[in-house]
């Protein structure tokens, strides 16, 4: 590992957390956490309000959140705009036209803005996305980012980002599984660490996370502090404070097992137990967790006793029915624990940051063939050897029939497996050239450019391949 | 100074100070003297009578320096020393202050025989010079000290010179003021010189062994009477007498016992003062010896010392390189002492930024709610409500490190 500062950024659905990994060799290191209340604190709530009126008004940060019904009417507030990452979905405000990547360029220069008033060196980071992140959503991302003068170093997934940060803890244990339980999904990993790689063996994810579970306790509290209102008559300020006061509870519960609920003048306050608290979150885990994490070890053909350890990360992790349900399910033994109070918000983003620290290799997991006439593979990219970053040699193919298009039919090594199937004109002679190169961008997406020069010189066919796996290189883990 | 006339000029001035100063110059001025009668004899149109002018008149610490200086090298031929020496001894005009040529012609045949040594037998002028001594050696104790010393300075060189054209009056002198000087010839230092000279020039008959009781023959103060009739060198006048060269086998007997007795005698001499000089050489080698074993001792414990010390420079040098590192390493340490004071800062502010955060968060609703109650009616659902905030106030606070006791735990 080089001495130097790298950064780490976990772009979330609810929360983005910027994290400081400062390392300097012989001495140790410098962490730190940046989010909208400066630094170690609460990360930046990813949400945007953009005025209704005024076409230069844009607001950030956690007073959005906290506010979020009373800013409503004035403001257009757009909270989970990286889902529109990789789509061609908009959202109109004020006459103008926004798509996520235009969305989370704002919000990622509000980010870098506040970043760089601490700390002026801010400008490259590793991001951290979900492994199911769409190939067009990563390149939107990349080029939001760049737009806005944070250059992108690379992505890691979140999970194996969560492992990262616990490596040192956890690198005697080869199956991990990794619980990133966030505002707005809940994302499952099962990770599998061979020889200081790292294999993500499975994923699975839901969109369900703390924001739900507010939402879910928000109407269950209803009936008791406003007998006959329903949640959407109340007044926005009402709804607000009603939130506020159920992110309060869920903290509270954490470590007592009493919570008033007081909404202010003239409101009778609501007294509520853990009992209560955990009836209503409860069924909510045995329904969205439990079979998200059954899925998880379906595909990875793991069993809780044959997983080694469990990370759990995500600022709703600390939620108390959550942490008892996963507790009881894989034993104290096995879950690794945040070191710190109220640390699972920054796991993910400092392992982004440590991965930058290692200029970790992203390496192919398995080759990108060619499928040959003779049904037999051609690899163009190979397991192991090949990363991201790197291009393949200019390779040339032959058509064997007098057809006038030829199909490339890109496969894993089995054959079976299909990525991506092009279709290159072509004018049907015998051992007509065509030319192939290929090349693994830093958004971990190889793109195959083919081109038949029989056809002209500027003709060419290009082609994303988004399903690929990588392993993590550790060899320069430190320990 | 090359030019004569200027030479002369300065000797004038140096006479006259010489004159003036009751007939003395100090030492440098006497150099002086003999250095410009130097240059005057190797001028180009030298003139012997010239520097002989100077001689006569200035004192015979001049002449002994300014032959001393001209024989020194040897390479003045004999024939031009003959030429100055005659020149030298016409300056005697004066018989009133001949005699003070005495000592400056002492000084004139010590230099000319130490240097010239078997070249300067051949002179023509010498032999007239020690005549000279001789004349009035034997009539003062004091010029006659003069002429031993003359005997020793020369190692008896005189008696080797060449006499043949001297007159038998002024050998006489040479002869009797020898006799003077050695009335035992036998003790003369060089006896033999001595002894040939007097069979050479006939004072003692060939066949006799040594002429140690031979009487001195009076002829010797007509001489000068000579001279002052004749107003020349008596020298130039006389005739050769005939020499005896026919030796008897007696006398070569007598002559080769005597040289074997001396030998012996002289042999014997010789191992009396070689067995102590042997024994006292002996007695240095083996203190010489015993001194080397020291020296060696010592030089062995120099040896050791020195490698001792190379040994301690270069433990210097290695505590030196170590000083430097460690200073190195204490400037490091002072560096990170530094940081970890600036860390212990920076991570001390930050806990208070974290602080001040935390503490907006938690209370910022709580505030608000408080001013909301502030100005409320006083009934039992707002005092229920007021109450629970200031349960969350308490609880708020222990989060975030600050604990009272009697919480509501």
């Amino acid at each position: 590992m080089k001495s130097g500062v790298y950064y780490g950024i976990d772009f979330g659905t609810t929360n983005t957390s910027v994290y400081l990994y400062n390392y300097e060799k012989g001495k140790g290191t410098i962490e730190t956490g940046f989010g909208t209340d400066g630094k170690d604190l609460t990360p930046f709530s990813s949400c945007i309000a953009i005025s209704r009126t005024n076409q230069k008004d844009f607001k950030y940060g956690r007073e959005i959140k906290e506010k979020i019904n009373e800013y409503a009417e004035d403001y257009r507030i757009i909270t989970s705009f990286k889902s529109l990452l990789g789509t061609d979905e908009e959202i109109v405000v004020n006459g103008i036209r926004y798509d996520g990547k235009k969305l989370t360029a704002l919000f990622l220069a509000y980010v870098r803005n506040t970043v760089r008033r601490e700390r002026p060196d801010f400008e490259e980071a590793i991001f951290s996305i979900p492994v199911d992140f769409s190939a067009k959503a990563r390149t939107d991302l990349l080029e939001a980012a760049e737009s806005v003068g944070i250059k992108v170093k690379g992505f890691v997934s979140e999970s194996s980002s969560a492992y990262i940060s616990k490596v040192q803890e956890i690198k005697a244990f080869s199956k991990v599984m990794v619980i990133d339980f966030g505002g707005g999904t809940l994302d499952l990993s099962i990770l599998n660490l061979k020889h200081n790689r790292i294999y993500e063996d499975a994923v699975y994810g839901v969109k369900f996370g703390g924001d739900d579970v507010d939402q879910e306790l928000a109407l269950r509290m209803m009936p008791r502090i406003y007998p006959g209102i329903s949640f959407e008559e109340l007044n926005p300020k009402r709804k607000d404070k009603l939130m506020n006061e159920v992110e309060r509870m869920k903290i509270e519960f954490s470590e007592y097992d009493d919570y008033t609920i007081t909404l202010g003048e003239g409101t009778k306050p609501v007294d509520i137990d853990y009992d209560m608290f955990s009836d209503i979150i409860t069924p909510l885990m045995t329904k969205r967790v439990l079979p998200a994490i059954g899925k998880v070890m379906e595909k990875a053909k793991v069993s809780p006793e044959t997983i080694d350890a469990v990370i759990l990360a995500g600022g709703s992790s600390g939620l108390r029915p959550f942490a008892d349900m996963i507790l009881s399910m894989f034993g104290e033994d096995k879950i690794i624990f945040d070191d710190e109070k109220n640390r699972y918000q920054w796991m993910v983003a400092k392992g982004a940051a440590i991965t930058s620290a290692m200029d970790c290799e992203f390496k192919l997991c398995d080759d990108i063939c060619i499928l040959l006439s003779d049904k037999e593979t051609y690899p163009i990219l190979k397991r192991d050897i090949h990363k991201v970053g790197d291009v393949s040699d200019k390779l040339s193919f032959s058509l064997t029939t007098d057809d006038f298009d030829a199909h490339f039919i890109f496969t894993d090594s089995t054959g079976k497996n299909h990525y991506a199937v092009v279709s290159v004109k072509a004018k049907g002679y015998i051992d007509e050239k065509f030319y192939l190169s290929m090349e693994i961008g830093k958004d971990q997406i190889a793109r195959v450019i083919i081109q038949n020069p029989y056809m002209g010189n500027s003709y060419q066919e290009v082609q994303e391949i988004n399903k690929l796996r990588f392993y993590y290189d550790l060899n320069d883990i430190e320990g | 100074m090359d030019n004569i006339a200027e030479i002369k000029k300065r000797l004038d001035v140096l006479y006259q100070e010489y004159k003036n100063n009751r007939f003395s110059l100090n030492k440098t001025k006497t150099q002086e003297v003999s250095d410009l009668l130097g240059n005057i004899t190797f001028a180009k149109d030298a003139d012997v009578m010239d520097v002989a002018e100077q001689l006569a008149r200035f004192s015979a610490d001049v002449t002994r320096i300014y032959f001393s200086s001209l024989t020194k090298s040897g390479a003045v031929p004999v024939e031009q020393l003959d030429n100055l020496l005659k020149a030298f001894l016409s300056m005697d005009k004066d018989a009133g202050k001949s005699q003070y040529y005495v000592q400056k012609f002492v000084f004139v045949l010590s230099s000319v025989m130490k240097n010239y040594h078997e070249k300067a037998l051949v002179s023509t002028q010498l032999p007239k010079l020690v005549t000279f001594i001789a004349q009035f050696a034997i009539k003062s104790e004091k010029n006659k000290k003069k002429f031993h010393t003359l005997v020793n300075n020369t190692m008896g060189g005189i008696y080797l010179l060449d006499y043949s054209n001297i007159n038998r009056n002024s050998l006489l002198n040479i002869w009797n003021v020898t006799n003077s000087i050695y009335p035992d010839l036998s003790d003369a230092r060089y006896e033999e010189f001595i002894t040939d000279w007097a069979k050479k020039y006939g004072f003692v008959p060939e066949n006799i062994k040594n002429s140690s009781h031979q009487e001195p023959i009076v002829e010797a103060n007509k001489t000068k009477e000579t001279k002052a009739v004749s107003g020349k060198s008596d020298i130039e006048d006389s005739g050769h007498s005939d020499k005896t060269e026919a030796i008897s086998e007696k006398f070569i007997e007598a002559t080769a016992n005597r040289l074997y007795c001396n030998i012996q005698k002289d042999l014997s001499a010789l191992g009396e003062a070689i067995v102590p000089s042997l024994s006292t050489i002996i007695d240095s080698l083996t203190m010489a010896r015993n001194q080397n074993q020291e020296l060696s001792a010592e030089n062995t414990r120099l040896n050791a010392r020195i490698a001792e010390l190379e040994q301690q420079i270069q433990d210097t040098e290695k505590l030196a390189d170590r000083a430097v590192e460690l200073e190195k390493i204490n400037a490091e340490l002072d560096e990170k002492l530094k940081e970890a004071y600036a860390i212990n800062s920076r991570e001390a502010s930050l806990e208070a930024q974290k602080i001040r955060a935390a503490f907006n968060k938690d209370f910022s609703n709580l505030y608000e709610d408080w001013i909301e109650y502030e100005c409320s009616e006083v009934s039992e659902i707002n005092y229920n409500s007021l109450q629970a905030i200031i349960k969350k106030i308490f609880r708020a606070l222990k989060r975030n490190g600050i604990d009272f006791k009697g919480n509501d735990e």
